[in-house]
């Protein structure tokens, strides 16, 4: 058998070689159509839609507050006046620790204004980094348009096995057509969404 | 004959080692990004 493997070494190799090949064309085949799939859903209003799994996670910070301050300010406290002193710092303690550990972990970079676009739709971000970018604060396309070398490192720091893939899959790029709505120029550009 | 089923058999094999190192390194690569 080892002397058929040496007599035909280059003939195992190119074998070898095929198979690799075809591996990678089986699994880019495999992502193609995946990808199609999820651009299905996003053809309408593409942009605007995006947000809608973003979305529960910032209303959720900003109820608690306002629903504790009223309900033990009414009536009873017209004339005693610890009851709404006792009501304030409740409302002022929720909030405070909530906003110690979200800092704490976020990379120094501009935040986002507005409704939370869908980090999906650029190639390269899957359902795991988006939640990642999510948690970091990224939620916007004009967002990461606008990123720097700057803004590229700190953010780079905090994606973890990710790393290097802000430069590597061109998301600043990627992030200018979508962000624009320049969805034909995207699409010439990076294939279809 | 044998020799050439022989060749063929490892031809194959070589091509299934292959397909499969592929399949590992792309399914690593993209993996749950």
């Amino acid at each position: 058998m080892i002397t058929l493997i040496t007599a035909n070494w280059l003939l195992y190799l190119i074998a070898l070689i095929i198979g690799v090949v075809t591996a990678f064309w089986i699994w880019a085949a495999t992502g193609r159509e995946s990808s199609a799939v999820d651009s299905f859903n996003a053809q309408d209003g593409l942009l605007e839609k995006a947000g809608e799994p973003v979305q529960p996670d910032e209303p959720k910070a900003e109820p608690a507050p306002p629903v504790v301050a009223p309900t033990p300010a009414p009536a009873p406290a017209a004339k005693t006046s610890p009851a709404p002193v006792a009501a304030k710092p409740e409302t002022a303690a929720p909030a405070k620790p909530k906003a110690a550990p979200a800092a704490a972990g976020k990379p120094q970079i501009p935040a986002a204004v507005g409704e939370p676009d869908n980090l999906r739709l650029i190639k390269g971000v899957g359902p795991k980094l988006n939640t990642l970018l999510n948690s970091l604060g990224v939620t916007r396309f004009d967002q990461i348009a606008e990123w720097k070398e700057a803004e590229i490192t700190e953010v780079d720091k905090y994606l973890d096995t990710f790393s290097g893939r802000i430069t590597r899959d061109a998301w600043i790029d990627q992030a200018k057509f979508l962000a624009k709505d320049d969805i034909a120029g995207f699409e010439k550009k990076y294939g279809k969404l | 004959m044998p020799l050439l089923l022989e060749n063929l058999l490892l031809l194959l094999t070589t091509f299934a080692i292959g397909l499969a190192i592929g399949w590992f390194v792309w399914g690593r690569n993209s993996e749950d990004y």
